[in-house]
């Protein structure tokens, strides 16, 4: 090996000057590095520090509306919407406002809360949206805006929570008059519900309710 | 070389090489580089492996859960279904989904939820309240450290997160429920007609109708398959007792279990108590003390010891009772209380007892002296339990016996009850459903003897317990199996059945026939009018109602809306070859106003958990979709 053509002194020599040549370079390299690891490790403590924080505000929101303290629980989620507003969260806790909202017979505020949701929702595979577009579509038809309620449930991806989509179709094109595209979606709804989903029975109701002649004892 | 290398880099340099391979080692570990390349999971999620140690961990759990519950009824093979593995696996692989998805999407179970997740469980409180002695002694007795215990509650808690999230948002409207409520409690008004059965013109049934039902219906006509068995049947009858227990023993038993037939002194306590605030300035203290001493002064020059509890005694659940708190033993009231309580005599009051409650003026009224039973008035119990347990250890010493007895010679009953003096007995025949009585009405028992190991093998049985020290083995004595019946015996049968189908085909025709001329002609009573039954009129029926054939209401509720002035109709099969006709003439959406509150409260938490429930569900779908996902079955 060309190495070992030099002796000891030489090889010590070379190294030192490499050493002299290269020294600050490599402490550089090596302090860059070490920023970025640190930088690294920082930010994923931080955003653990974000994760735990999020996750005590939401249980703070819950035992809130569980308990009834809504306006305090509305000031909750108004603080969690502006400080985690990247946080799956965020997006139930605003989801959790609306559900006082409806109860409340508030149904123009439960459907801002629920764009919100819909529009801060997106991961897993859409999953987040989605739900988040389902409820949206519930307070939609309850405000008597079938057509939009129909818009949204139309955006959804066509694989997921097939049943729910297809029953809340159903009641809302019974509202626009649609009856034959409503048993359609309502039919679409039991076969993905089964037979042993407690909502199975209340689907068949709907269905049979729009019974007409010439399908009577199928 | 190295050496030199050694020698010449020293300094800085060195320092800060060597510093920066430390801390990369320390940063990212080794295992990365440490590869496996030997598969072992069950399944894996992603990048997660499910272990056989996960997925036997979860079954030994279920399978001790279900011993739990379900005692000696719990059948093990229930846990080798192929298909109750694939549940269980199932269950692995979403809670793993679940696991992934929290990380993704940041959910975190906060040490406030572990916390009172923990204090909430009831196995660590003492009096409703947590009690960290308590949680100690459990986690030992299970030998856990408390960081394994909180990891395994955080790691069950994790898989809630998401199903919580999404339930404690569930957004149900008032429309939803009213929709709902409006559809159940619909009403419609009907009339309806029982078709009467027709009678058949044609009751002849020729030989060749016979042969081909026969030929068409075999498997109705299989007699069961059936066996009988020997038996071997094992109690504690079989067993005798040492004929007379000896009277050393027995008064051994007796001084050995002395403790159980002592009775502790007892002492009748009345108390007048002055209450001390918890955290009491010394003032406080005093007063409280000066009224404790006067009530005392009063107590002692005679006046009356209840009328003074009633006056002065803050403890409410006595002061009505003069003060009264019963016989008294030691052990239940605090020690001090007690110290003062038990040294002193009958009919003395006391000076104020400071206790942790506050100052006591105690009266004793009366001692009962503690006392043990003699051993004359326990003589003839201890004989009994002495005999009993006798009896237990002889039945398990033979039952041992005959269990090893079977192991070694499986091939006939007969030597082995010779040997131990018991007697082969036999059941009749019973099928798989067992017989009426006896042993063979026992599931465990049919089981067995149904059983490769019996049935096919003509082997003994294993020894069955059937509980409260009563076992038995079987062997095979006779097999009948499954066999077609001749036609002539069952001839008879068939050609009933024959005319019944006839009937009912004449039955569905006719009212066939009859609906078709009723949705043209458009009057009920008219169409119905040869048949000799009038129509029945039901008008703001309900879905369910007393006295109506369910079948009917079903498809009354499931008939087209009429338009007005004209009705629908249909049929419906209410019995085995009984048809209605039913004209359906207006359907009135429920009145909901006078729905209570509280049933449509009711009803919209039930909606919230069954939405919530499903949209967890599709949830878990999508991200099932999404994930790669290896099931290994043949490591299950």
């Amino acid at each position: 090996m060309a190495f070992d053509a030099y002796d000891d002194y030489e090889q010590g020599e070379r190294l030192q000057e490499w050493l002299r040549q290269n020294g600050i370079s490599i402490a550089v390299g090596i302090a860059l590095g070490l920023v970025l690891i640190f930088g690294y490790k920082q930010w994923r403590a931080h955003q653990e520090e974000n994760r735990v924080a999020a996750a005590a505000q939401f249980g703070a929101i819950k035992s809130a509306y569980a308990s009834g303290k809504n306006s305090e629980a509305d000031a909750l989620v108004g603080v969690m919407l502006d400080k985690h507003a990247d946080s799956p969260y965020a997006v139930f806790a605003a989801s959790a406002r609306a559900a006082s909202e409806v109860k409340e017979g508030k149904l123009a505020e439960a459907r801002k809360s629920l764009q919100w949701a819909q529009s801060h929702a997106d991961s897993e595979h859409g999953a987040m949206k989605a739900l988040m577009t389902l409820r949206l579509a519930r307070v939609e038809l309850a405000q008597g805006k079938a057509d939009d309620a129909l818009a949204a449930l139309d955006t959804m991806p066509k694989d997921q929570y097939t049943a729910l989509r297809g029953e809340l179709r159903g009641d809302a094109l019974v509202k626009l008059g649609r009856t034959s595209e409503a048993r359609q979606a309502y039919q679409a709804a039991l076969d993905a519900y089964g037979k042993d989903a407690p909502q199975y029975p209340s689907v068949r109701m709907k269905l049979d309710n729009l019974a007409t002649a010439g399908k009577q004892g199928a | 070389m190295l050496q030199n290398l050694r020698e010449k880099l020293h300094g800085w340099p060195a320092i800060i090489l060597f510093g920066a391979l430390a801390l990369l080692l320390a940063s990212f570990g080794l295992i990365g580089y440490v590869s496996q390349n030997v598969d072992t999971f069950v399944a894996k999620v992603g990048k997660h492996e499910i272990s056989q140690t996960d997925y036997q961990d979860r079954m030994n759990a279920l399978r001790r859960q279900a011993t739990e519950t379900q005692g000696a009824n719990f059948d093990p093979s229930y846990f080798d279904k192929p298909e109750v593995k694939e549940q269980v696996l199932d269950a692995l692989i979403k809670q793993q989904l679940l696991q992934q998805a929290n990380d993704h999407l940041g959910l975190k179970v906060t040490d406030a939820e572990l916390r009172d997740e923990i204090a909430n469980d009831s196995n660590f409180q003492v009096d409703g309240k947590f009690n960290a002695d308590t949680y100690s002694a459990v986690l030992t007795a299970n030998g856990m450290t408390p960081q394994m215990y909180q990891n395994r509650v955080r790691a069950s808690l994790e898989t809630e997160l998401l199903p919580n999230a999404i339930s404690s948002s569930e957004v149900i409207t008032d429309d939803q429920v009213d929709e709902y409520l409006r559809l159940q409690t619909q009403k419609r008004d009907l009339r309806y007609v029982m078709l009467p059965r027709p009678a058949l013109t044609d009751t002849t049934v020729s030989d060749k109708e016979v042969a081909d039902w026969y030929a068409q219906h075999k498997a109705d006509f299989m007699t069961p398959e059936k066996v009988s068995v020997n038996y071997i049947e094992l109690s504690t009858d079989d067993v005798k007792a040492d004929s007379t227990p000896d009277e050393a023993a027995l008064k051994q038993r007796y001084e050995r279990e002395k403790n159980r037939y002592q009775e502790p002194e007892q002492r009748l306590v009345s108390h007048i108590l002055i209450d001390v605030p918890k955290n009491a300035t010394p003032a406080q203290q005093k007063t409280a003390l000066a009224k404790a001493e006067s009530v005392y002064k009063k107590a002692e020059s005679g006046a009356d010891f209840a009328k003074l509890a009633k006056q002065y005694s803050d403890d409410l659940g006595s002061k009505n009772d003069g003060g009264n708190l019963g016989w008294i033993e030691r052990g239940v009231t605090n020690k001090a209380f007690e110290d003062a309580l038990f040294s002193m005599k009958q009919g003395q009051i006391s000076k104020p007892v400071l206790s942790p409650e506050g100052y006591h003026i105690i009266d004793l009224r009366g001692v009962r002296a503690g006392k043990v039973k003699p051993f004359s008035e326990v003589r003839d119990q201890l004989a009994k339990e002495m005999e009993q347990g006798d009896l237990e250890r002889k039945y398990s010493e033979l039952a041992g016996k005959l269990t090893d007895k079977v192991y070694a010679d499986p091939s006939a009953l007969a030597p082995i009850a010779q040997e131990l003096g018991l007697k082969v007995q036999h059941t009749d025949l019973f099928t798989r459903d067992g017989a009426k009585q006896g042993i063979a009405s026992n599931p465990k028992v049919v089981k067995a003897a149904f059983s490769d190991q019996v049935l096919v093998q003509g082997n003994t049985s294993d020894a069955i317990d059937l509980g409260s020290n009563r076992m038995v083995v079987v062997h095979m004595l006779k097999h009948e199996a499954s066999k077609l019946q001749p036609l002539d015996q069952v001839s008879g049968q068939i050609r009933a059945n024959i005319l019944a189908q006839r009937v009912a085909k004449a039955a569905k025709a006719q009212a066939d026939k009859l609906l078709a001329e009723v949705r043209k002609n458009g009057d009920l009573d008219k169409d119905t009018a040869g048949l000799g039954v009038a129509a029945q009129s039901l008008k703001g029926a309900q879905r369910v109602q007393n006295g109506v054939s369910p079948k009917l209401l079903e498809t009354a509720f499931s008939m087209p809306h009429p338009a007005k002035g004209k009705a629908t109709y249909a049929t419906v099969e209410v019995s085995d070859g009984n048809y209605a006709l039913i004209a359906l003439d207006g359907v009135q959406p429920g009145d909901i106003s006078k729905i209570p509150e509280m049933v449509r409260n009711g009803l919209r938490q039930r909606m919230a958990q069954a939405y919530a429930t499903t949209e967890t569900n599709a949830f878990i779908d999508v991200l099932q979709k999404h994930t790669k996902i290896e099931i290994a079955k043949q490591r299950m």
